[in-house]
């Protein structure tokens, strides 16, 4: 048979035409497409699944969705290991590989097995009370020992490029309904009815719920499909989760697409940011486990579960199943299962009648009322049960190949109580259902303790109303759709726990047993919160949801007081494990954060530039690919000995435009702008509030009422937030508009002394001779056939002109001036040699202006205007900010010349061990041999000549270096001005 | 994987198009007290300023208002320099007008999944019904600032020109379930888009 041997009919998934292949642990087994990995191994018998997280206890599937504590497998892919996918909902398809976790050498024989003989020495908490002595031993030994046994999967690494494989999508909506049950369904339909915008998303692969498991309501699931796919307003989203919820109606949702070859889909994981006016959690309920001794040995399911592999995927979970039940609404599964052909099986109720167990007997099944499974018996596989009355001294011991539990459903609260539900004990359910404000959101259906399909289709529909009525509305008309009514019902009786000899758990993913619930509590871990902490119940990737209360009324038991007294842990997002990389997104590795390119990038790198980024720009660094200082220097001395040429359009340019142009600069800068006259630059210093010199550059004056500022590449956004930020909150009255034109100038900077003969050869309009175009003036040019800017100021220290162009011409005006300077030996610089010749010049940048300088530190304070006000005036005149003691910016030239300055070195007197001061900056010399670099020392103006030792601790390093002055190139400035 | 083999296969039907636009783009701004006169000035030339947050087309330009008594006036390709000429003589001295040309990129998506590509990266709600024809705003995409303007059949988005490749690169992928189709130097459509 190539579908399984316990393939036994028609799943609603699956489809039977068409066969697929897959390995597990190596074993090439066949499934149907539709089938999950869980239902595909059960078609084929296979039980043993996973061995257990703590004691490696043999596992098999427990449930049927993504409740699943059990069935966590690694998938191996081309791509890599993934580990700890769920079995339950991972979908089968041709070629899957599947392996088991957690086993050692193999499943069915794990050495670490013996873990289960010595779980008297691993109770709860044993880690923080066993293995202490000797002391050594707990880091050397103990530590690596237990880490190595625990775990679950293995993570491989991945030759995926995973970004690609993962998006994030936002998404707005006005009321967003999680659950497609029958309640869900029918708040949509009746919405999308209304005229809203709704989201419907769903967890399964099809929408349905509830209504899924009963064939009496497929005409009405289909039908409500199909007029759902028709609502224009209505988005459903299957194989959807909500994982998170926020808040102000946001919420993160894990979307896993169908894959399907070829590449236009090739999604792995989607995560869905919603944003909802409205919310309406229809999350339905989940079936609970009983704790009775052996309720994890292969073969033990939830009733529910069976019941879904049967009428999802044809599979039949046993041939001679028994089921543990409590409710009437889990009889479900044994009418199910009877009526595929089941017919050899029993039930045991711990009620002592109920309508469900006479429908039952009626059938000819024998029924177990007023009983419990005491215990099971087979090790490795369930082979019978051993019944016990309650209140009768009736034992029985019955052949049984599976155990189908049901403990009743607790409504799924985890969303609800994210949104600031409360919890109320309803004896109805035997479990907590919440309740939450209109304000901030609805519950419909199962997840309030509503109780049948009927009954919640009906509530998703009042509570729809409710909603379209706070959207003012009206209530829309709705197809005539015929329910099934729910069958009468007898009450429900809670019951948690099984007393027995062996392990009976609460958690079988984390393999945590009411014992241990106990031990908790005896040991003094009396709250819930506390409980799971210290016996991890409740915090695996299932987060307990078929256990959780269990553990709650175990320890409320201990504590002698009713399960409403002890409540449930506080759920948190994620309300599954989330990859993480679904939460990076395609954001990741290189496209971490944007990056800005020159107008000229692709020029720069052509011609063979490194590139450095400064902060998102990415610049020239040197035209070169070998490291070294070599080719800097080589481009370098080009300034220095006849002309170079450089791309600064990083630096930021504010036009400022206004009749208070000049009075808002005077106020901002600590210098003054309004004396400037029209066609000049000016060197300024802006200062923060602090009197901290915060950015610095040249201002030049285009007309009487227009000034162009630069500012350094680093602060260009600070400062012309700063210059909003007076504009709007300092000095509202001024009349000025800041307008930031850094991306629309492409600027250049053409240095040494043959600059101007370069500049001259392209240069239209304009006399460009030092009486017509002296030192730090302005004027407007075409160059090169283009309209420019240019400016007559220098960073480099040589005769320079900086000139802006519109970007996207600069192309143009670019390769004129090197073919105009070709013939003088023209090179592109690239930020080293620049950094290499401001050094040299003494020109402060970004080491220097740190944020803790004040002008006087750097030297500036001459600049400090004496009249007028200025933003960071007060403090920069306090005393505080010119004191001898302060860190003053100075050259340092090494004493042997060819020794290295770094970066960083700290500045000591000899003899002493404390620095006075750091080297900033540093750099090999241009012009002459060795090495020079700027410094912040204290009072290093008094210092001048005097020999200090710079030291390099990471390097192992000690200079002997000298204090000179900052300019420790043409000092007199005279080269700029010829 | 690299991104083209994400693209739309030969001859499939892109879900998207993303055009490169050629256009001069000014800033016009109102200074205090002049937007009434500036608005007057430019509706003569047949530039009607948008409102705040609004994008209106004209058969001269079109112009974009997501800051307050700020328009940007996008118009076809002129020699450099020559549309700011224009515009500031057109409204000097009730309007301050500055040449943003290269600035800006200007980008056309148009397509049956362009809100799906840009809900990618774009937090605003841009539902036909919510962001309607004529809608403007500035946002950050793909940590990139994006002015979007709902216009016509798509979208005309601007963002800095230094950014614009980063930004048309994570268009790219995220339309690669989509197919998308890029065509460059594109005339940008004044009037009706």
């Amino acid at each position: 048979m190539t579908r399984g041997p316990a393939r036994i009919g028609l799943g609603l998934l699956t489809d039977s035409a068409q066969s697929v292949r897959f390995s597990f642990d190596g074993r090439w087994m066949p499934g149907l497409a539709g089938d999950t990995l869980a239902s595909a191994l059960l078609a084929n018998g296979q039980r043993l699944i996973a061995r257990s997280f703590k004691y490696h206890r043999p596992r098999g599937i427990f449930t049927c969705g993504p409740e699943e504590p059990c069935g966590l497998v690694d998938v191996l892919t081309p791509g890599g290991r993934e580990p700890n996918q769920l079995a339950t909902t991972l979908l089968l398809h041709d070629g899957l590989h599947a392996e088991s976790q957690n086993r050692w050498p193999s499943l069915r024989v794990d050495a670490l097995s013996v873990m289960n003989r010595l779980s008297g020495l691993l109770p709860a908490g044993f880690y923080y009370k066993t293995f202490m002595r000797p002391s050594w031993a707990w880091e050397r030994l103990y530590e690596p020992l237990i880490r190595r046994a625990a775990g679950l999967g293995r993570v491989g690494p991945s030759k995926e490029e995973h970004a690609l494989s993962v998006e994030t999508v936002h998404q707005h909506t006005d009321v967003l309904v999680v659950g497609a049950g029958p309640a869900g369904m029918t708040a949509a339909y009746r919405l999308g009815r209304s005229g809203l915008r709704v989201v419907l998303v769903e967890q399964d692969v099809v929408l349905g719920g509830g209504s899924l498991l009963d064939s009496r309501w497929t005409p009405w699931r289909e039908h409500m499909c199909t007029l759902l796919d028709n609502s224009p307003s209505v988005r459903c989203l299957p194989r959807t989760t909500v994982v998170g919820a926020y808040g102000h109606g946001v919420f993160a949702a894990l979307e896993t697409p169908e894959r399907k070859p070829p590449n236009r889909t090739m999604i792995r994981e989607r995560l869905r940011i919603i944003r909802a006016r409205e919310v309406i959690l229809a999350t339905g309920a989940t079936e609970r486990l009983i704790a009775f001794p052996g309720n994890d040995i292969p073969g033990v399911m939830l009733a529910g579960a069976a019941q879904g592999y049967l009428r999802r995927y044809g599979v039949a979970v046993g041939r001679e199943p028994l089921f543990f039940l409590t409710s009437d609404e889990a009889y479900g599964a044994v009418f199910d299962l009877h009526a595929a052909g089941i017919h050899r099986m029993a039930v045991v109720d711990i009620r002592a009648e109920s309508l469900a167990a006479e429908r039952a007997r009626a059938l000819g099944l024998d029924v177990y009322s007023g009983c419990v499974v005491n215990s099971l018996v087979g090790r490795n596989t369930v082979q019978g049960v051993r019944i016990a009355g309650i209140r009768s001294a009736r034992q029985v011991e019955r052949a049984a190949d599976c155990v189908l539990m049901s403990g009743g459903y607790s409504p799924n609260v985890s969303l609800a109580r994210q949104l600031g539900a409360d919890l109320h004990w309803q004896d109805d359910t035997a479990g907590f259902v919440p309740t939450l404000g209109a304000a901030r959101g609805r519950i419909a259906g199962a997840a309030r303790g509503v109780i049948g399909l009927a009954a919640s289709a009906r509530d998703g529909d009042s509570i729809a109303l409710q909603v379209a009525t706070a959207f003012e509305r009206a209530a829309a008309p709705m197809a005539e759709i015929s329910i099934p009514a729910d069958a009468p019902r007898s009450q429900c009786l809670p019951l948690w726990e099984v007393r027995g000899r062996g392990k009976a758990f609460v958690d079988l993913q984390n393999d945590v047993t009411a014992d241990d619930i106990r031990l908790a509590h005896r040991e003094g871990y009396e709250h819930i919160e506390h409980t799971k902490r210290y016996t991890t119940h409740g915090m695996g990737t299932d987060q307990g949801r078929i256990g959780g209360l269990v553990g709650s009324a175990v320890l409320a038991q201990a504590r002698g007081v009713p399960v409403a007294a002890v409540g449930q842990p506080t759920p948190r997002p994620f309300v599954q494990p989330v990859p993480l990389a679904a939460l990076a997104g395609a954001e990741i590795q290189g496209r971490l954060k944007p990056k800005r390119r020159l107008a000229l990038h692709d020029w720069h790198e052509s011609a063979g530039a490194s590139f450095v980024a400064t902060g998102l720009w990415l610049r020239p660094l040197v035209y070169a690919r070998e490291p070294g200082w070599e080719a800097v220097l080589r481009e370098a001395r080009a300034v220095r000995s006849s002309v170079g040429i450089t791309d600064v359009s990083t630096l930021g340019k504010i036009d400022v435009q206004g009749p208070d142009a000049a009075r808002f600069l005077d106020f901002v800068y600590a210098n003054t702008f309004s004396t400037l006259p029209v066609g000049k630059a000016r060197y300024g210093i802006m200062l923060r509030e602090d009197g901290m010199v915060l950015d610095d550059g040249t201002t030049a004056r285009l007309s009487p009422e227009h000034f162009v500022v630069t500012t350094t590449t680093m602060n260009s956004a600070a400062v012309l937030e700063h210059l909003e930020f007076c504009l709007q909150a300092v000095c509202p009255e001024l009349d000025v508009l800041c307008t930031d034109v850094g991306d629309q100038w492409a600027q250049f900077a053409i240095a040494g002394p043959r600059a101007r003969e370069v500049l001259g050869a392209v240069i239209t309009g304009l006399d460009i001779s030092n009486d017509a175009l002296p030192f730090m003036a302005t004027a407007s040019a075409t160059i090169a056939g283009i309209p420019a800017r240019l400016f007559r100021i220098s960073f480099s220290g040589e005769l320079g002109y900086e000139l802006a162009v519109p970007a996207r011409e600069s192309l143009a005006v670019w390769t004129a001036l090197l073919e105009a300077g070709r013939r003088l030996g023209i090179v592109p610089y690239g930020l080293d040699a620049l950094n290499t010749l401001r050094i040299e010049k003494g020109h402060a940048a970004a080491p220097e202006l740190n944020g803790t300088t004040s002008a006087d530190d750097l030297g500036l304070g001459h600049l400090l205007k004496r009249h007028g006000d200025f933003i960071g005036r007060t403090l920069a005149q306090a005393r505080g900010s010119s004191t001898q003691g302060r860190l003053q910016l100075v050259g340092v030239r090494p004493l042997n010349g060819a020794q290295q300055l770094r970066n960083g070195m700290q500045l000591m007197v000899p003899g002493t061990q404390t620095p006075v001061g750091f080297i900033t900056s540093s750099t090999p010399s241009v012009v002459t041999e060795g090495w020079l670099g700027l410094a912040l020392v204290s009072a290093g103006r008094d210092r001048m000549g005097q020999h200090l030792i710079g030291a390099s601790p990471l390097h192992d390093q000690t200079t002997p270096v000298e204090i000179v002055r900052p300019q420790m190139f043409d000092p007199e400035n005279a080269r700029v001005r010829r | 994987m690299s991104v083209a083999e994400h693209e739309a296969a030969p001859g499939a039907v892109a879900g998207v198009v993303l055009e490169s636009c050629l256009a001069d783009i000014v800033e016009v701004s109102a200074p205090r007290g002049c937007a009434l006169d500036l608005a007057r000035v430019a509706d003569s030339w047949g530039a009607r300023l948008a409102s705040h947050g609004h994008a209106t087309a004209s058969p001269e330009c079109i112009t974009i208002c997501v800051r307050p008594e700020r328009w940007l006036l996008l118009a076809t390709l002129a020699p450099p320099g020559a549309t700011a000429q224009l515009w500031h003589r057109r409204c000097a001295p009730a309007g301050v007008v500055i040449d943003l040309s290269s600035a800006w990129s200007v980008l056309r998506l148009t397509g049956a999944a362009t809100r799906e590509v840009l809900a990618r990266g774009c937090r605003l709600d841009l539902d036909p019904g919510v962001f309607r024809d004529g809608h403007a705003a500035s946002t950050t995409i793909a940590q990139v600032t994006v002015i979007v303007a709902a216009l016509g059949a798509g979208f005309l988005l601007l963002t800095p020109a230094t950014t614009s490749r980063d930004f048309c690169e994570w268009l790219t992928i995220a339309a690669r379930t989509f197919g998308l189709s890029r065509r460059a130097n594109c005339t940008l459509r004044t009037g009706t888009v």
